[in-house]
């Protein structure tokens, strides 16, 4: 069957150019990509903690495995001008409904002493624009007023609330507080557990 | 009308890639929720879709006619991957906002279709044409889609308030912006709030069937009419 083979070969050749071809976009743009994201999360850190002009590393030596993604949570504690403690960052992350959603997430004792969300900011994601996505889209009416600083229609939500509420309403009636985005409750489900998830193992982390 | 001028403007009205050769669909219908969103898809995709086509016009002669759509597949899908892989290193920020296409565009029909019934037969020159036709006709059908479920779902466009909107074009919305100002006051007066369901799926079937109804209307009164 040499025509079989000769055809096995042409596609066998492709394969290997188109890999071959991919391996090095990889290497030569993975260093960049990396920076990149290091650089949009030292900016999340402070933009989750308002209030915030400094972070530092809070949990070096005792990091605790993660229920939401592999990687130990890895926290950082915020302090402002006057060296005052405003609260803590953290990155979580979470499958979405294409792809994983990267989350930085801020929180602090509230008055009760329970640690409440004071902040949260989406670093990567790759939900479906129009649905999932929405979860960036900020209300118009919150642009006037706050410029940049606007936070999210959806994100809003989670300002202020602790662990115990921080479910959606569409699936817990009972103790859910968040609205979810209109068509897209696997993106919000997967965003709320994130936030929740991560508060948990925080609080593991900061015994 | 000579034939390069041809290629690029039959994609546009005539072969509509949406209205006309219905290709696409699974974009069309979940994306464009918004005029934002419809104009960055048919922006991303028209971008791939040329260089798609030039690239599969190049290699025409080597592909063998048996294995072609693997090819086409296998081509396409790694050459998506290192625009996405660069634009992410190269400028974050656009990636950001055109970013979120790309898993969309890798294997869509469009791209596919447009290799299989004209970058496989035809020159360079003619397949970038064509990539360029379809990209105009793509991205308007879009726009014009999210443009409609925007307004009717949400009151807004663009983001903003759509008397807003319309207000701030240069020079025309010094007249459409307050003419839209007081359309929208009486709407308000009379109690009429935007319908959610135009930027939930059936809203978006529904708005694409009467699209294309008023589309092949026109096109048979025009064929009537020669």
């Amino acid at each position: 069957m040499p025509e079989m083979l000769k055809l096995t070969l042409i596609l066998l050749v492709v394969c290997l150019c188109s890999a071959g071809a991919l391996s090095q976009t990889y290497n030569s743009t993975k260093e960049k990509i990396a920076k990149n994201r290091k650089a949009t999360e030292s900016i999340a850190r402070l933009a989750v903690l308002p209030g915030a002009t400094s972070v530092s590393i809070f949990n070096a030596d005792k990091s605790v495995e993660s229920k939401t993604s592999d990687s130990a949570i890895k926290a950082f504690a915020g302090t402002d001008d006057s060296k005052k403690q405003i609260g803590y960052a953290f990155k979580v992350s979470e499958k979405g409904f294409s792809g994983d959603i990267d989350v930085m997430v801020g929180c602090a004792k509230n008055k009760k002493g329970l640690l409440a969300v004071t902040g949260t900011r989406v670093l990567r994601h790759s939900e479906t624009p129009g649905l999932g996505a929405e979860m960036n889209t900020v209300a118009y009416s919150d642009t006037q007023k706050f410029g940049d600083k606007a936070v999210p229609k959806f994100q809003k939500q989670f300002i202020g609330k602790t662990v115990e509420q921080l479910y959606l309403k569409k699936l817990d009636p009972k103790k859910g507080t968040i609205d979810s985005m209109t068509a897209a409750t696997i993106s919000s489900k997967a965003f709320t557990k994130a936030v929740r998830e991560g508060i948990e193992t925080f609080k593991e982390v900061s015994k | 009308m000579s034939s390069a001028a041809n290629e690029f403007t039959k994609g546009i009205v005539r072969e509509n890639p949406v209205f006309a050769l219905l290709l696409g669909l699974c974009p069309t219908l979940a994306v464009t929720t918004s005029l934002k969103n419809g104009v960055g898809m048919g922006l991303a995709g028209g971008a791939v879709l040329i260089c798609s086509n030039i690239v599969i016009s190049l290699l025409r002669k080597v592909i063998p006619p048996k294995i072609r759509i693997p090819i086409f597949i296998v081509v396409i899908a790694s050459f998506v991957t290192i625009i996405d892989l660069l634009m992410e290193a190269q400028v974050p920020d656009l990636h950001k906002s055109l970013g979120l296409f790309i898993p969309l565009i890798v294997v869509n029909c469009i791209i596919l279709g447009r290799a299989e019934a004209y970058a496989y037969k035809e020159g360079i020159l003619n397949s970038a044409l064509d990539g360029m036709g379809m990209t105009v006709g793509f991205t308007w059908a879009l726009a014009l889609i999210g443009g409609i479920r925007e307004i009717l779902g949400t009151g807004n466009l663009w983001g903003m308030p759509w008397n807003v909107a319309l207000g701030s074009i240069p020079v025309l919305g010094n007249i459409l912006g307050p003419i839209a100002t007081t359309f929208s006051d009486i709407l308000g007066a009379i109690g009429i709030q935007p319908a959610i369901l135009m930027i939930l799926p059936p809203g978006a079937f529904i708005l694409m069937g009467v699209l294309m109804g008023w589309f092949q209307h026109r096109k048979l009164k025009m064929e009537a009419g020669l």
